[in-house]
């Protein structure tokens, strides 16, 4: 034990103090910092508006009548063109003098022509709208209301009232996405970090004395660790760092539905995030140590770690298509939350946009706690075997059957 | 203290690399290992260690097993490691950490070798900025860090200029002067011969001889003698004309006339004719094997 506090503080203090981190968390703290103060210096947009790819210089002809006018009136926004035929407005869309044409061929029938539709394209709806609107006034008075009763009918909207028992996904979805992506991307670095620095420990043989001075346990759990909690330090620096930044410029931030959602996270979901992130962090931290174990030189370090990787980008890709989906409650999604490397993704993807039962929750939990155990006694045996060996990395088929004996 | 090898065995999968190693070692002396390339020398200082344990056999310090609590091991490995990209300092002391010795008295026992072998200068600067011979000498600190009992040097002379050589002897010097424990493996014979009383050979994973150097060359035939003089061809013209009844064969060998006896007993009557015969002797002496005609003679032809 008290071999292993050496070692594990060794370890992080090797981390915390390389220039690589410290690097990393600057760039983090100064984007944090920036992004989130960002409104404050901008003034009066209050929040950062997403570009939206829409056509702004649009030629309108109309065969019977009057409705150019009326959408020139009604889309202020636009630079709207009037044509006097059909031709013309094919030309300047032709030519792109303008972006879009809109051919009005009946009262509630149009032609909408553009060069390439944007992702984004809402004009259509409104001239739909628009024309919608007219038709029924039009039809309206012909009925026989006044001008006070059309208006009175056109305006009339049904509000909802929204009651939310399980969770609200709209709500949800960014922070989900934002904890995820830090997982990922921590598993991927910070576990190639430690295969390197088991590697590295061999290739310079700094291992020969490590192995005489220190039982192997200590070495394998103090590096795995100490690695894990300076990238754990580090996120929660900056979280802790984005939540005060946040506080301070609050108020520029209440138009911005999706930032407040994020930092509006309710504290049971952080708690989850800590145990999922913790677990899931170190199940593969242990096999990304052991693996690098296997090494002999850095070259070796990728072929060894590559199956991890891509279990990791799996057990990522798909609760990330879940939640982007808006489906987290899939069939395999309910399975993957049990399956340990899936799980820390997986169930943490359903708690905070679905709703998951307690118990659920709890088997998660212990068979993804069993399965550290149990990953990092195999990660010891694997290490122990694996600081010793020189040469070629052995195949997983030998390892096995080194591990039976 | 008294430290005993006894009937190690030990073998990875089907590979019996050690088949019976035994020997002993004390305090204040220093033991030669010898054994060729791939003999289980280094498989030995790792069981010895504790890294990994025997299959069968025991190690006994005093009788009992060795306690790494109680007794420091220092260890300079033949595959030179350290941490390249660390800070010289910060490695040792944590190399020293490990072995649970405290900081300040890592700190003057490193203070005290840096000054010794004067590279003081590199206390605080990466190891890799440093000359082979220099991290060798930073490799020796790291073994000797934790002022260990047992000191176990493998190959430490090997890559030293001379006058790194001589720094690092006064060491080992001042080691078995201070009572530590030496275990002293090397290729390098005039070294064990400097400083190891005993030796122990290992050879296909045995232990083939052991015991003092002293006492296994004394067990040698004493029937060859070196007559050494000015005049080589002469006196061996002399000796092979005279076709003396006691003399097997007499050749010239690295300037000196070497005279091999039919047996011991009859070195007075080659004596007693050189003086006669022999104009301008220098010397005359009782041929003894070297070290490494010895270590030859034991581990020849096989591994």
């Amino acid at each position: 034990m008290k071999q292993f506090t050496k070692i594990f503080r060794f370890e992080f203090l090797n981390i915390v103090k390389s220039k690589a981190f410290i690097f990393l968390t600057l760039i983090l703290f100064i984007g944090t910092t920036a992004a989130l103060f960002y409104p404050r210096f901008t003034g009066g947009k209050k929040s950062p508006s997403v570009s939206v790819d829409e056509p702004e210089r649009v030629a309108v002809f109309d065969q019977s009548g009057d409705l150019g006018e009326y959408i020139k009136e009604n889309m202020t926004s636009y630079e709207i063109t009037l044509c006097k035929t059909e031709g013309e407005a094919a030309e300047l869309l032709k030519a792109e003098n303008v972006d879009a044409s809109v051919v009005i061929t009946s009262p509630l029938t149009y032609v909408y022509s553009v060069n390439d539709m944007g992702l984004y394209d809402e004009t259509a709806n409104i001239i739909s709208e628009l024309l919608q609107v007219k038709y029924r006034e039009t039809r309206l008075k012909e009925l026989g209301l006044t001008d006070s009763q059309i208006t009175e009918i056109q305006s009339a909207v049904a509000v909802p009232e929204y009651k939310i028992v399980g969770q609200d996904q709209s709500q949800s979805f960014f922070y989900t996405y934002i904890l995820l992506f830090m997982l990922y991307i921590s598993v991927i670095a910070y576990g190639q970090m430690i295969a390197q620095s088991v590697a590295t420990e061999k290739s310079s043989r700094a291992m020969e004395l490590l192995i005489t001075s220190a039982k192997p346990d200590s070495l394998i759990f103090g590096k795995v660790l100490g690695t894990g909690f300076a990238g754990l330090s580090q996120m929660l620096i900056i979280l802790l760092w984005a939540v005060a930044c946040y506080r301070i410029n609050a108020p520029y931030w209440e138009d911005s539905l999706i930032i407040a959602s994020i930092f509006d996270m309710p504290v049971s979901l952080i708690f989850y995030a800590a145990v999922f992130f913790v677990l899931g962090f170190l199940i593969y931290a242990f096999l990304y140590g052991a693996l690098g174990s296997l090494a002999s030189k850095m070259e070796d370090i990728g072929t060894l770690t590559t199956p991890l990787t891509f279990l990791m980008i799996l057990a990522f890709m798909v609760p990330i298509f879940s939640i982007t989906s808006g489906k987290v409650d899939t069939a395999i999604m309910k399975i993957l939350s049990f399956v340990p490397f899936c799980s820390p993704m997986a169930m943490f993807a359903r708690i905070a946009m679905s709703t998951v039962k307690p118990l659920h929750i709890a088997i998660s939990i212990i068979i993804l706690i069993a399965s550290n155990i149990i990953i990092g006694y195999v990660a010891v045996l694997i290490y122990r075997m694996g600081i010793l060996m020189y040469g070629k990395p052995p195949k997983i088929t030998q390892i096995l059957k080194q591990l039976k004996k | 203290m008294n430290l005993t090898v006894n009937q190690i065995y030990k073998s990875f999968g089907e590979k019996n690399v050690l088949k019976g190693i035994s020997f002993s070692a004390q305090s204040g002396k220093a033991l030669g290992i010898l054994g060729r390339n791939g003999a289980g020398k280094t498989t030995l200082i790792r069981i010895i260690m504790q890294v990994f344990g025997a299959n069968s056999g025991t190690v006994t310090l005093d009788g009992e097993a060795i306690d790494p609590e109680k007794v420091r091991i220092g260890y300079l490995p033949e595959e030179r490691g350290l941490y390249p990209k660390q800070k010289i300092m910060t490695q040792l002391l944590y190399f020293a950490e490990l072995k649970g010795v405290d900081k300040k008295s890592a700190r003057n026992t490193a203070d005290k070798y840096f000054k010794e072998l004067e590279i003081e200068q590199y206390k605080n600067v990466r190891l890799d900025t440093l000359s082979k011979g220099n991290q060798q000498k930073i490799q020796l600190i790291a073994a000797l860090i934790a002022n260990p009992d047992i000191v176990i040097l493998d190959e430490p002379f090997s890559g030293l200029d001379p006058v790194n050589a001589g720094m690092l002897k006064n060491i080992v010097k001042e080691l078995i002067a201070d009572g530590k424990m030496v275990l002293f493996s090397s290729h390098q014979m005039n070294y064990i011969e400097e400083f190891c009383d005993d030796i122990v050979i290992l050879n296909g994973g045995k232990s083939v001889l052991e015991g003092s150097i002293k006492k296994i060359k004394r067990s040698y035939a004493r029937n060859i003698l070196e007559i050494s003089t000015q005049e080589t061809e002469n006196a061996l013209n002399a000796v092979l004309n005279a076709s003396l009844p006691f003399v097997s064969k007499a050749e010239v060998i690295d300037g000196k006339l070497t005279v091999i006896l039919k047996d011991e007993e009859s070195k007075p009557q080659l004596i007693k004719f050189a003086a006669e015969n022999i104009p301008d002797i220098d010397g005359i002496a009782v041929k003894e094997p070297t070290l490494a005609d010895i270590f030859i003679h034991y581990t020849e032809g096989s591994v």
